[in-house]
């Protein structure tokens, strides 16, 4: 455990595959109140995206989730670790331990049982969730992404280890509707401390959104990528849930 | 003596969900919005979905073919800035110079009529409910009649059906009520996303609603669990996973949400 280490400046960040979550979370980075620790960054975790060099990096960083590079049990935390042993997986993704907050990236933490554990043991942290519709999330996975061929991997959503294998497809799909509806009761049952809110230029600079040149190539990816998605006018569907984070405004 | 910032635009497609966005923000004391728009006649329980009694569209609605605000759908062309406030006031039965009148009318999306009120309206604020267009005409498509049901939706239709019921509509109909969506959604949007003045987006969960300062009575409960109700990912899921797929836009705002 680094030393001076707050466990409040663990931040954690949950969505289904395909919700944008990836180029929500770089903007987040840009958003100074959110003071994010980018040691995590270099070029071996980065990802354009199955359909090749768009000039856009979907995916920068580290993710938690089995599978992935870290978070191999982040599946069921409570199971799986002590409160010690967490906090020492999340830090792992990080070169450099400073005062600033990281920025803790993992899909299983929708499932129920992991929320619960995160705000039974992490009372005071703040967790943010992407909430983007299962269909459109899905739609947006299989236009970008494949279960192993691309950064981050995704195997712990396939069934059979054929990467076209049909039913592969099927429970990927289904994953996604079960953790969907488990973050979302999390959230009804919490809204009495919940703000959803949707990244809008007004509300990220809100959030002390810095305008160079790194802000303003996660904005456009945003703005072109996801509040466009198919669309000639923003779509706006891919808001926030802010739990705890009342203060970074 | 109602001044020009009491009134606030209230800005949505059909199926959005805005009757009831309307009925939570009318049960938010710190807009202080008056009621006195909500009489006997002015209400339509009819597709009142889910247990209990509840009223799915109550108070005014403005518009062409609401017998309110006939030629709303062309304010420049229609109006003079003096004779679209009086209109707007005269669903009201009570004036003061404290409240706040909140005008409902969906035709307010149209670029000519938005541009108009800003003009017209420098400092006014106004209240936007985003839904997916395609989620919003299946929605009224199978929950509203054109003419059968409060409010009117007869300027919605492209010809005349005497067996218009709801989710029974014909063709031309159908089409003509998308084809007003799409046009009336992408204009209102566009303006969303170059709005000049301060503009939050967001959804009411209980910790923005309180933060207008919701009242907590049974009115507020009931409108609170009807508005969960309505909005779960399907039925199977019910009471327990709502979609949250319905933001509020607010616009000009900035002293009642306390953003600066």
């Amino acid at each position: 455990m680094p030393e001076h280490f707050d466990e409040r400046q663990l931040i954690f960040y949950a969505a289904i595959p395909g919700s944008g979550w990836s180029k929500l979370s770089l903007l987040l980075g840009c958003c100074a109140n959110l003071n994010l620790n980018k040691s995590d960054r270099n070029p071996e975790r980065e990802e354009i995206g199955k359909n090749g060099n768009t000039g856009l990096v979907h995916h920068k960083g580290a993710y938690w989730d089995p599978g992935m590079e870290f978070g191999q049990g982040f599946d069921d935390i409570a199971r799986n670790y002590s409160k010690e042993s967490f906090i020492e997986e999340c830090l792992r993704g990080f070169t450099e331990h400073n005062d600033q907050n990281y920025l803790i990236r993992s899909h299983f933490f929708c499932e129920y049982k992991n929320l619960q554990w995160l705000t039974e043991n992490f009372p005071n942290n703040r967790i943010i969730v992407v909430l983007r519709s299962v269909e459109l999330s899905i739609q947006g996975w299989n236009e970008g992404m494949t279960f192993t061929n691309n950064y981050p991997n995704y195997q712990a959503w396939m069934r059979y280890p054929d990467e076209v294998h049909p039913e592969n497809k099927e429970h990927f799909e289904g994953m996604l509707w079960k953790h969907d509806r488990m973050v979302r009761r999390w959230i009804l049952e919490n809204d009495d401390v919940i703000d959803i809110i949707q990244p809008n230029k007004k509300f990220i600079n809100k959030l002390g959104y810095v305008w160079d040149d790194e802000g303003c190539e996660e904005y456009e990816k945003l703005v072109m990528v996801h509040q466009f998605f198919k669309s000639e006018v923003p779509m706006y569907d891919a808001p926030f849930a802010f739990y705890n984070c009342q203060d970074l405004w | 003596m109602v001044r020009d910032e009491q009134l606030v635009f209230f800005i949505a497609i059909p199926g959005s969900g805005w009757a009831k966005i309307d009925s939570l923000l009318r049960k938010c004391s710190k807009w202080s919005f008056n009621t006195s728009d909500c009489t006997e006649d002015r209400k339509d329980e009819i597709i009142s979905k889910g247990p209990g009694y509840y009223v799915e569209h109550k108070g005014h609605f403005i518009g062409p073919g609401t017998g309110y605000g006939e030629g709303f759908d062309n304010l420049p062309g229609n109006y003079t800035r003096g004779a679209f406030k009086a209109e707007c006031l005269r669903v009201y039965a009570e004036l003061n110079d404290t409240d706040h009148y909140m005008i409902k009318c969906h035709w307010f999306c149209e670029e000519h009529n938005l541009k108009w009120l800003v003009e017209n309206f420098p400092n006014n604020k106004m209240i936007f409910v985003l839904r997916d267009k395609d989620k919003c005409d299946d929605r009224w498509l199978t929950s509203m009649s054109f003419e059968k049901n409060y409010p009117n939706y007869r300027r919605w239709m492209d010809v005349e059906d005497p067996d218009d019921e709801i989710g029974k509509h014909c063709p031309e109909n159908i089409e003509s009520f998308k084809r007003l969506n799409d046009w009336h959604n992408i204009q209102m949007r566009r303006f969303v996303r170059m709005a000049k003045k301060p503009t939050m987006i967001f959804c009411p969960t209980k910790y923005a609603l309180d933060s207008m300062d919701y009242e907590w009575d049974e009115e507020g409960i009931k409108e609170y669990n009807a508005y969960i109700k309505n909005y779960m990912v399907n039925a199977s899921l019910r009471a327990r996973s709502p979609s949250w797929d319905t933001s509020i836009v607010f616009y000009n705002c900035t002293d009642i949400l306390g953003y600066a």
